[in-house]
């Protein structure tokens, strides 16, 4: 039996690789990615939610394909930002990026 | 008459003329003759004789004064609508024909005394602007359409004042000469503000009613007109505003011969004039005004027995005789005041037409450099004779009916002492013209070769001298006439019918000085100089102060340009310091306070402030955690 | 329809830029031109076509927009707002005239442009205040990017100084807008909701709301002391953008506060307008006294912009029929000649790249026809009367002075008309009329593009001097309303 707590597990472990991931990688792409997990993480547990607690309901779903939407809208974005700095310094190594400290 | 202006609704005409040259020239001078010269001579004589015009009507009767003309909607403002509205009446009619009467005469001279001068366009243009800045002033039946007038020509003044700008005096004058009037000018613009509040109304006739209702404080009256009369004190170069206009003299003559003796400065008389009702009803306004008058009178009278400048000689002359005309129009001599106006309008543009003309031939102003010149400019020596005579106010030239009015209204007044103010004043005026005139045209030539090159002046230098020469001459005479007088000095209110009989000593006295200081001028100044040389090293140290002018000007660039400047640079210093310091980068260093006491650098070393966005994210994910597990207990 | 058409309009010719090749500079001048110029003309007719007799807002557009939280599409014009429309159209216009200079980075500059320019009309027009917040800060991002990149020295310091005070002011705007939306029954931004049931708020409420609007609008108009990041933002902007920040950004912020300000919290308006006062009275002459000690041209401008928006602050601080009418001539005169101003200075930038009075002298003699020009608008800026300037600076006195307490604090900042005149004719004569310097005998004088920018700003400023009644009897209508 598949309950709702293995289906939080599942979400946590995915989160903190995510997080894991976006603190500590070095190349941006895999920060990136990383980012991705951390969304679909989000979206496990709201369906989960929805799944387990609500099951008449469809507002965990519907927020799910929201969420998609999003993230799909925010990886382009990151991967433009991406490809500029690559194609301005040819260098995607986030240790290298600290503009921000001028 | 050619013309068959029948409506008197043409009186709007006769500012707009000028107005629109000025507009013209700039912009299609480059093809007009002589650049727009006589585009701008055109305009100012088809005024005049619009003016000509309504003045024959009045004398035949067919016009009545006053006269108002229905007012021409211009916007309104809340439940106020302000108009274009002109009146004529004795005062406005007698400025306009001078005004452009001698506009156009100046014009005129100016074709030859600028023959050579570049920006011609700029000059006609400027010097039409200022004629239809007067006449509005004049025509104008309101406040509000006054002080745009008074404006118009304070911009125009600042342009034909610093037209030589290559000179940096003239620049520098310039500047002097609008600013100082500025001063002046916000006590009129506070008048402007004042007068509305209290009154309701910008236009004089309404406020005539509404003052002659009653019902005002005599407070509310005396500070509406000390306001008025500040910016007079600007405009007419009266202590502690007069500064302005000796330097003013920087330049070309013609425009101190229309701007600064003849029109602009009587402006600021022609105003008091006009809130003569206002005015009277406020003793201490009065006061203030004849004593204000009286004080500077003498004082400039002083300096200009000092002065080695032709024209400097005159700019004090004007502020004395401007003076003169405020006093009498503090002791409530209106007529007398309004008729110096009239008189000194004409000869004063002479003296100074003429003095043009002796600088033109000899490339000076200086009058220790000139000399004899009366035989190689007869026709200038003369006329310039004449006007002196009329400044001198010695009968029967123009002067002396006007001065001797005013002299009247002071001893009907009983003010001895402004009495004896005016005498010392006559006086000394006819001293130092004197003075001028025995060292410049008669007696022998200081310098040899600018004798030797003078010549007299061209045709159209001399006709328009000979022309004011004339009305130096008969002015005076001509407005005494009863009738003209009744039209144009009867003051409002009908004010001092006082035909109290005058004792003759009065008039005795006043012609005697002016006759004695004439003789005496003459006498040390003209030919054999060792005279005046003893004379002058017992009198130096005095001589001295009154050359450089008290030293006002210094006393207000030590004690008000200074400090001006000095606050003004201090509060840049305080915006960019401490205002911009606390609360800009102030917030950014409190806040690196806070958080940590490490410098930049060691900040970066230790990885806090790397700039790398990883290692904020980790400062956000840690402090999230804790907000998260300290919020679920 | 046509309100969305005119605030919009600039923004589909941005997305039109997109399309058009980097490389292709003059047809992008070119449709940038074309764009500004039909949402002039657009805007033009709107003038034309508003009834003089409707005291309420005309043309108005309202739609649902997010329910939830009672936020709607609205848009609306009355007679101030399609002053304030006109002004930003126009300069708008003149400014694209003017960039068609810039040679870096064209196509960005005009998308950028154009995107502002949107932002700019959609605050002006919006009747929600959540839609006019989103059009407020809508103006900053731009900003940013324009003054950060095409700016002189210290463009970067400029962009984020100017952007964070701006933000940091309309935070508070935020907070006050939010509390509105919780305070009103209706739950809603409407703003003529909020209008009928703001009187009815508590008081101290009420002054809440007021500082909190207040502050954002302090920060734009820019009123003491909130006002240094404006001097810094002249300087280092382009010759365009000084011209669209000073002619129309800072009246935002005074617009704000007339159509927000006052309306939404008046029992507080009432009592803070001492304050009010104050302030602009020292806007007025503590502006003048810093130009007077200025040495460079375009900081100097940017004091007198301080100082002249204190008029505006005084004009509205008089809440009075004069005043208002003051206060908006006010606006209007200052964003045509003030833009002038910037412009002729530019001119003389672009020719010699200092700004330095020091530097010049005897340009009277080579450029004459600049020198007209820049004579023109000095004096209008100085209050010559028959030039737009006199009349706003002088129904602001007129307001200000009928209200008693004032009185004493309107014969003050009557210093200001002196100081003002002070600054420009020394100015003048610094750089024009003063002896010539060798390094300047070559000057070109203007060329036809500066002409063609400066002109119409001049003629208008003379125009309203002449005829103000173009401006101020829907202004009087629309006070009673």
């Amino acid at each position: 039996m598949i309950t709702l707590a293995h289906m939080l597990c599942l979400s946590a472990i995915l989160f903190s690789i995510g997080i894991y991931g976006v603190l500590a990688r070095k190349s941006l792409i895999a920060i990136l990615m990383s980012v991705e997990l951390m969304f679909n993480a989000a979206n496990i547990n709201l369906v989960a939610f929805n799944r387990f607690l609500y099951p008449d309901s469809l507002w965990g779903q519907g927020l799910v394909l929201l969420v998609i939407t999003v993230a799909a809208a925010e990886a382009v974005v990151g991967l433009a930002l991406v490809i500029a700095i690559y194609r301005n310094t040819k260098n995607l190594n986030a240790d290298d990026l600290h503009l921000l400290h001028d | 008459m050619i013309f068959t202006f029948s409506m008197i609704s043409h009186l709007f005409l006769i500012p707009i003329l000028p107005f629109a040259a000025a507009f013209l020239i700039p912009i299609f001078g480059r093809w007009l003759p002589q650049r727009g010269a006589w585009l701008s001579i055109a305009a100012v004589m088809a005024s005049f004789i619009i003016a000509l015009d309504l003045l024959l009507r009045v004398g035949d009767g067919s016009l009545l004064l006053p006269h108002a003309v229905t007012p021409v909607p211009w916007f309104s403002v809340g439940l106020y609508e302000f108009v274009w509205g002109f009146q004529l009446d004795g005062l406005s009619l007698l400025m306009g024909l001078i005004v452009t009467g001698v506009s156009l005469l100046i014009q005129i001279y100016s074709l030859g005394y600028m023959s050579d001068a570049p920006r011609l366009k700029q000059y006609f243009a400027s010097l039409s602007l200022f004629t239809s800045g007067m006449l509005l002033v004049v025509f104008s039946d309101n406040y509000f359409q006054l002080f745009i007038g008074w404006e118009l020509m304070g911009l125009c003044s600042y342009l034909l004042i610093g037209y030589d700008w290559d000179r940096e005096a003239a620049g520098k004058a310039a500047v002097k000469a609008f600013l100082t009037t500025r001063i002046g000018d916000l006590g009129f613009y506070a008048a402007l503000l004042t007068i509305f509040i209290i009154l309701g109304t910008f236009n004089f006739v309404q406020i005539e009613e509404r003052l002659l209702d009653g019902g005002l404080s005599s407070w509310a009256i005396t500070l509406m007109a000390l306001l008025i009369f500040g910016g007079v004190v600007g405009k007419s170069a009266q202590f502690p505003l007069h500064v302005w206009l000796p330097d003013a003299m920087e330049g070309p003559t013609p425009v101190s011969a229309l701007i600064h003796s003849a029109t602009m400065v009587a402006a600021g008389v022609y105003l008091t004039a006009r809130s003569y009702v206002l005015f009277s009803g406020s003793p201490m306004a009065m006061h203030i005004v004849s004593w204000v008058g009286g004080g500077t009178s003498l004082m400039a009278a002083l300096f200009g027995v000092a002065t080695r400048d032709i024209k400097r000689m005159l700019a004090f002359s004007t502020i004395s005789q401007l003076g003169l005309m405020l006093l009498g129009l503090g002791v409530s001599g209106y007529s007398g005041s309004v008729m110096h106006m009239a008189t000194h309008a004409a000869f004063k543009a002479l003296l100074f037409l003429a003095a043009g003309s002796v600088i033109h031939a000899v490339h000076t102003n200086d009058i220790w450099k000139m000399g004899s010149l009366s035989k190689q400019m007869a026709v200038t020596f003369t006329v310039f004779l004449f006007g002196a005579l009329a400044l001198a106010a010695i009968p029967p030239f123009a002067g002396f009916f006007s001065k001797d009015k005013i002299i009247e209204n002071i001893y009907l007044a009983h003010q001895p002492g402004l009495l004896a103010l005016a005498y010392s004043v006559s006086g000394l005026t006819a001293f130092y013209v004197f003075r001028v005139i025995g060292l410049v045209f008669l007696g022998q030539p200081k310098e040899r070769d600018r004798f030797a090159h003078a010549h007299e002046s061209p045709w159209v230098m001399t006709i328009p001298m000979i022309i004011l020469a004339f009305f130096a001459v008969s002015f005076g005479w001509i407005l005494s006439r009863p009738s003209i007088f009744e039209t144009f000095f009867s003051a409002p209110l009908h004010h001092a019918a006082l035909e109290a009989a005058i004792p003759a000593w009065v008039m005795i006295t006043a012609n005697s000085v002016a006759v004695g200081g004439m003789g005496l001028g003459l006498f040390l100044y003209t030919g054999d100089l060792t005279r005046v040389e003893s004379l002058a090293r017992v009198f130096h140290p005095i001589h001295h102060f009154l050359f450089r002018q008290a030293y006002l000007d210094e006393a207000y660039e030590l004690f008000l340009l200074r400090p001006v400047r000095g606050l003004a640079a201090g509060l840049d210093w305080f915006d960019r310091q401490i205002i911009d310091r606390i609360f800009v980068d102030g917030f950014k260093t409190i806040a690196d306070e806070l958080l940590s006491r490490r410098t930049p650098e060691e900040a970066t070393a230790s990885g806090e402030r790397s700039g790398r966005i990883q290692n904020y994210l980790m400062i956000v994910t840690f402090a999230a955690l804790v907000l998260l597990f300290w919020n679920s207990h | 329809m046509i309100l969305s058409l005119l605030t919009f309009f600039p923004l589909v010719g941005a997305g039109a830029l997109l399309f058009i090749p980097r490389s292709k500079e003059n047809i992008l001048r070119g449709v940038t031109f074309v764009v500004s110029a039909i949402t002039c003309l657009i805007s033009f007719w709107l003038w034309t076509h508003m009834s003089a007799m409707h005291n309420d807002f005309q043309f108005v557009e309202k739609h649902m927009w997010v329910p939830r939280f009672g936020i709607h599409y609205f848009l609306g014009v009355d007679t101030l707002s399609i002053w304030m429309v006109l002004l930003t159209t126009l300069l708008s216009m003149i400014a694209i005239i003017s960039a068609f200079g810039i040679e870096h980075r064209v196509k960005e500059f005009f998308i950028f442009f154009l995107t502002l320019e949107t932002a700019m009309i959609g605050a002006f027009l919006s009747l929600d205040l959540f839609l006019f917040y989103v059009f407020w800060e809508m103006t900053l991002i731009p900003m940013y990017f324009l003054i950060g990149i095409w700016g002189g020295p210290r463009k970067e310091y400029a962009a984020i100084k100017f952007f964070l005070f701006t933000f940091f002011g309309s935070v508070f705007m935020l907070v006050a807008l939010i509390a509105m939306y919780f305070q009103n029954n209706a739950h809603t931004f409407d703003f003529t909701v909020l209008v009928t049931q703001a009187a009815q708020w508590p008081r101290s409420f009420q002054l809440w709301i007021f500082w909190g609007l207040f502050i954002a609008f302090a920060v734009k108009i820019p009123a003491f002391p909130l006002h240094t990041w404006l001097p810094l933002a002249h300087v280092e902007a382009p010759t365009p953008i000084s011209v669209i920040l000073a002619g129309v950004l800072l009246k935002m912020g005074a617009y704000g506060l007339m159509r927000f300000g006052l309306t939404l919290a008046p029992m507080a308006a009432r009592e803070m307008a001492h304050t009010l006062t104050v302030i602009a009275v020292i806007n007025i002459v503590y502006g003048s006294l810093c130009a007077l000690a200025q040495k460079d041209m375009k900081r100097m401008i940017a004091y007198s912009s301080i100082s002249h928006m204190g008029y505006v602050l005084l004009g509205i601080a008089a809440m009075d029929v004069m005043g208002f009418c003051g206060a908006v001539m006010q606006m209007v005169a200052h964003g045509l000649i003030t833009g002038a101003l910037f412009l002729l200075v530019g001119v003389l930038y672009d020719r010699t790249h200092t700004r330095d009075m020091d530097a010049f002298g005897g340009i009277g003699e080579r450029m004459p026809f600049y020198t007209g020009c820049m004579l023109m608008a000095c004096f209008a800026s100085l209050g010559l009367p028959l030039l737009a300037g006199f009349l706003g600076e002088f129904f602001c006195f007129l307001g200000a002075f009928q209200i008693e307490a004032f009185r004493g604090l309107t014969a003050v900042s009557l210093l200001g008309v002196l100081f003002t005149a002070a600054f420009f004719l020394l100015m003048l004569r610094r750089v024009f009329f003063s002896p010539a310097r060798k390094e300047w005998t070559h000057l070109p004088d203007m060329n036809a593009r500066e002409i063609i920018a400066v002109l119409p700003l001049l003629a208008l400023a003379l125009l309203l001097g002449l005829y103000p009644s173009l401006l101020l009897n829907p202004i009087t209508q629309a006070f009673n309303g």
